[in-house]
């Protein structure tokens, strides 16, 4: 007893010893869920992190516990999820552990964790930086695990992926600052575990302010290999160029930004076949989207999927005050795939390059239906008063997607699309230094499902019960620092993912506490509608969340 | 080996501090500078999106609450978008006027690395920041927390 008593003040008296050296941060994460739906989850997330801080050099060990049983999205975890070792000094930084680099703007690399979609691209490896004067070089090497859940296997779930992709990548980016400009190269090698596919991904990039603005290009070429067993080996090419350009006029801002990805162009009938394509885009490739990311709630479940393989799209943004109190925001997207696709005798072909109505898709975006063209303009104005005890924002939304390319012949048609139109708004209004409130409303108005054209006759078949949806968000938010009380309902008339039985109603409330500065309670009774849910062009098909109880406990320990 | 484990833990959180490392960081202008040099006697450093719709608010009203402590708090916003989004972040930086200011910095966190260190998800998480040590850390924002910001700020500049 008394050698375990000495055991523990030594064990205490070494370790506060090293207290004025060595830094600690704690972070607890506890989630639970039970839904009517047997939509149940729960979550235990803990990160620690150690950090010996030297007067020249910095060691840190980070370790993430992680207990789901099961998790709301994802897979069962129970134990050390991750961790990473880090070195880090003046011009040197070498990780081992679960890393995450990107490079560029990430048309090459650019791992991401999105936890809430469960798409996590981190690599486990080596990941090295040296930086020093004008120069810096990074090199990685590690395997990934990413895991979607796809319908082209068996066993889906939206909530349980059904495909985990594992691959071994290497490479090295370096880069050059020059004299008013930065030049970037990179290489990327990639081999995946279970088959013989690898790739070989090379780029450069140039950057280039100057007085009003800056100009960015990036180009990236892909060459993905299948080794036969008897057979010779296949081979898949493919590249990509992202051009942005911003003007400066004063205090407004015009962004345009031009993207051509022809990674993996695939005729529709494998265009979205996430299994058959080995020469397709890899996850750690997020390439810059070029789409608007909406907060509001109507909007953001109204996404673009973005096709990283086979797009071609301009994105137009004007950004500034029109007096002090004001903003004014007007975004413009147009994408298309790089090829119009037809069917005359059973299987698909290009289209010549220079389409019907004299357009061509090679250099820019197509509005013909069989190239999924995209269009999106999104107007907001946001602003205060001029006590700036009320602030508000109201938009507009344009939206129009062609999804997919069913038929194309000289007799007959048939494409899916999505077309909506949305009005946001939300103010806020400051009572006095107590209390505040806030109104969110969203109306929209959506056509979904096929334009049909059989021998020179067009018409619409719905995917709905009525040939319009009608969507209507209302928030109604009441904070009282450190509570805040939040009352939503949503509604529609109509939608195809629901059964007469249904009810076509969400409502919802939720009380958060804020215990502390970082310590937070909320806790959420009702229900969500689901729908697609996208990050930077990731999206994922998010079941409802029916009649349930829903508790998020948030802490920092230190 | 579980007793040491529940020790450790316990240690650790009980002499539990936190710092702003002098970590090597990108600025919005491409520029690489140590963190360090960018923190003031007394900072506000808080991790932000363009999307994020609470960010911008508490950035608009520290940027009135600032006015009051002349130019000796200096402001350093971490920025989360993904590094396809730069020309947005510029445009957005540009359309306020305050963020041309001396004393703000934008950095961008391309590869996470700040963010995993301070487990800055969700977003915003603010800290107010004495001689490089984090004196207050806040996650969220809700109008009213200007108070106590200014609380903590008025205690640091009346020691």
């Amino acid at each position: 007893m008394r050698y375990s008593i000495n055991k523990y003040i030594f064990f205490v008296f070494f370790y506060t010893s090293l207290i004025a050296q060595i830094e600690y941060s704690n972070h607890l994460n506890i989630r639970y869920g039970d839904g009517d739906n047997n939509y149940t989850y729960e979550e235990i997330y803990f990160n620690t992190g150690i950090t010996l801080n030297r007067s020249d050099y910095r060691l840190e060990a980070v370790f993430n516990l992680e207990l789901g049983d099961p998790p709301e999205i994802g897979l069962k975890q129970k134990g050390l999820a991750d961790f990473l070792f880090g070195y880090y000094n003046r011009n040197l930084s070498v990780e081992l552990g679960k890393f995450y680099q990107t490079w560029g703007r990430g048309l090459i690399l650019n791992q991401v964790d999105y936890q809430h979609l469960d798409f996590d691209t981190g690599a486990v490896g080596l990941n090295i930086e040296y930086e020093k004067d004008y120069i810096a070089l990074s090199i990685i090497a590690g395997g990934i695990e990413p895991r979607r859940s796809t319908t082209f296997l068996g066993d889906y779930d939206p909530r349980v992926p059904n495909y985990i992709l594992k691959q071994t990548l290497y490479g090295s980016d370096f880069s050059i600052e020059l004299p008013g400009s930065t030049m970037g190269l990179s290489i990327l090698f990639t081999e995946e575990d279970e088959a013989p596919i690898s790739s070989v991904m090379s780029g450069m990039r140039f950057e280039k302010p100057y007085d009003n603005g800056d100009f960015f290009l990036s180009f990236i070429s892909k060459k993905s290999k299948l080794d036969k067993v008897n057979s010779d080996s296949e081979t898949d090419k493919g590249n990509g160029i992202y051009l942005s350009n911003t003007n400066y006029i004063k205090d407004w801002a015009l962004t345009s930004n031009y993207r051509r990805y022809r990674i993996d162009v695939k005729d529709p009938s494998m265009r979205d076949n996430i299994l058959s394509n080995y020469g397709q885009a890899l996850d750690v490739q997020r390439s810059p989207t070029g789409y608007y990311q909406h907060s509001f709630k109507l909007l953001s479940r109204n996404s673009k999927q973005v096709n990283l393989n086979d797009e071609i799209g301009l994105e137009l943004e004007l950004i500034g005050p029109i007096d002090e109190n004001r903003t004014l925001l007007v975004n413009y997207t147009k994408s298309s795939s790089t090829k119009g696709w037809h069917n005359e005798f059973g299987y698909w072909e290009p289209e010549p390059l220079t389409t019907t109505n004299g357009n061509s898709n090679s250099l820019f975006p197509s509005s013909d239906k069989d190239s999924y063209p995209f269009d999106e303009l999104f107007i907001e104005l946001s602003g205060y008063n001029e006590a700036h005890t009320l602030s508000y924002r109201v938009g507009f939304d344009y939206f129009s997607d062609t999804f997919a390319v069913l038929a194309n012949s000289n007799t007959s048609e048939s494409f899916e699309v999505n077309k909506a139109i949305t009005f946001p708004f939300m103010v806020n209004v400051t009572l006095n230094d107590l209390w505040n409130i806030e109104v969110q409303l969203e109306l929209q108005r959506a056509k979904k499902g096929f334009e049909l054209t059989v021998n020179d006759e067009t018409s619409f078949v719905s995917l709905l019960s009525d040939e319009y949806q009608k969507n209507i968000f209302l928030g109604f938010t009441v904070n009282h620092a450190p509570w805040s009380l939040t009352l939503a309902t949503e509604s529609t008339n109509s939608d195809e993912s629901l059964s007469s039985s249904d009810s076509n109603t969400w409502n919802s409330v939720a009380l958060t506490y804020r215990i502390k500065s970082d310590n937070i309670l909320e806790v959420f009774y009702g229900s969500i509608r689901g729908g697609l849910d996208c990050t930077n062009g990731v999206c994922r098909y998010i079941q409802p969340f029916e009649n349930g109880l829903r508790i998020d406990y948030s802490v920092n320990l230190n | 080996m579980r007793k040491y484990s529940i020790v450790f833990l316990i240690l650790s959180i009980v002499f539990a501090q936190s710092t702003i490392p002098d970590a090597k960081v990108r600025l919005l202008n491409n520029k690489t500078v140590s963190l360090h040099e960018l923190t003031g006697d007394v900072s506000f450093v808080s991790f932000w999106a363009t999307w994020c719709i609470p960010c911008i608010k508490e950035m608009d009203v520290l940027s009135e609450l600032i006015q009051e402590y002349d130019d000796k708090v200096s402001v350093i916003l971490i920025n989360t978008d993904d590094p396809g989004k730069v020309s947005k972040v510029k445009s957005f930086v540009n359309s306020k006027k305050y963020l041309k200011g001396d004393i703000y910095h934008v950095v961008m966190d391309y590869n996470q690395k700040l963010s995993r260190r301070f487990n800055a998800q969700p977003i915003p998480l603010s800290f107010i920041v004495d001689n490089n040590n984090i004196v207050y850390r806040k996650r969220g924002f809700i109008p009213g927390d200007e108070h106590i910001f200014k609380k903590e700020l008025d205690a640091i500049f009346n020691q």
